[in-house]
């Protein structure tokens, strides 16, 4: 560190024109402020982020195979009961969309978890492989 | 390695070029939690937090600053946010002190001498300063950041910045001139 700058610095912020004992105190105080504390750090730091990191990595990983799963479920359970309503009348047990709410609920739920795998899985994805080709 | 490769690596999915960056940064982030946070348990446990974090949004790192400031920011704002959320009061009694309270209790004599060396009496006397002076006095003289850099690291205007750094070495100063004196007597 430039002693000569800091010095300079200094005294504009206190206006004070410096001493001899002044500037024998800064000098010193500067020196021993440049010097690196001790600071203790287990060994096993970065090893213990390093699992909680895998940990997380798994729990989004079952995760995002529970969302594709319900994603999956919902899109053949819509299906089907949209062939069931245009196809078959008389079959009034699927008519889930004329009846109840169930029908447009479910709908709703399905392309929520839709939307959600869409954002995870792809969007980041392909966010993290156009950041890699930019580098 | 340098950090535009590891980023690459990193975003890769190699969770041993992430392992390096921890290594690499480990220090700053734990002074920078430190500074502000006192308590050991938490310190680490902040610390760890802030490399996730960082793991989190590297996706989103440009470049547009140096790796150790963005990583700097994230412990910075993160310990903040804890301090915050977990209502210490300290964090907003200390940025708002004044100076008179910082180094309140007089010391005697006795007292300065067994600091032993001028060394260990700087440090002590840094740790009674409020977390924002601590904070500035590291990142200034330890990393050697620049000022636009400790800007983007602590939010705090330019001004504010000098300020605290000027106001924090003139009061460590003031009592780097007594010890100095008793040494003298000695």
């Amino acid at each position: 560190m430039n002693i000569d700058k800091e010095l300079r610095d200094q005294q504009a912020f206190d206006e004070t024109p410096f001493s001899e004992e002044d500037k024998k105190l800064y000098s010193l105080l500067i020196s021993e402020l440049d010097k690196d504390s001790e600071i203790d750090i287990k060994p096993s730091f970065s090893a213990e982020i390093i699992r909680k990191l895998e940990a997380k990595k798994r729990k989004e990983a079952l995760w995002e195979f529970l969302l594709f799963s319900s994603a999956i479920a919902g899109v053949i359970f819509l299906t089907i009961a949209a062939i069931s309503f245009v196809g078959n009348e008389t079959s009034k047990q699927l008519d889930l969309f004329q009846d109840s709410p169930v029908g447009p609920v479910i709908a709703l739920v399905v392309l929520i978890i839709i939307f959600q795998v869409l954002d995870k899985k792809y969007l980041r994805d392909t966010r993290i492989k156009g950041r890699l080709k930019q580098s | 390695m340098d950090d535009q490769s590891l980023v690459r690596s990193i975003l890769n999915g190699n969770t041993q070029a992430f392992s390096f960056l921890i290594r690499k940064y480990e220090k700053l982030v734990y002074h920078m939690v430190q500074k502000l946070v006192n308590d050991e348990p938490s310190v680490e446990e902040l610390a760890q937090d802030v490399f996730m974090k960082v793991h989190d949004k590297l996706p989103g790192f440009r470049f547009e600053s140096k790796l150790s400031t963005w990583i700097a920011t994230i412990a910075y704002r993160h310990t903040v946010n804890h301090l915050r959320k977990s209502k210490r009061m300290v964090y907003k009694e200390l940025e708002e002190a004044s100076e008179e309270r910082f180094f309140i209790t007089e010391e005697t004599p006795a007292q300065i001498y067994e600091s032993q060396d001028t060394g260990k009496y700087v440090q002590e006397h840094i740790q009674k300063l409020p977390a924002h002076y601590r904070n500035i006095l590291y990142l200034y003289h330890i990393e050697e950041m620049t000022y636009p850099e400790i800007v983007e690291i602590t939010g705090l205007p330019v001004g504010t910045v000098k300020n605290y750094l000027f106001r924090a070495r003139k009061l460590l100063k003031e009592q780097l001139s007594k010890f100095v004196k008793q040494e003298e007597l000695l």
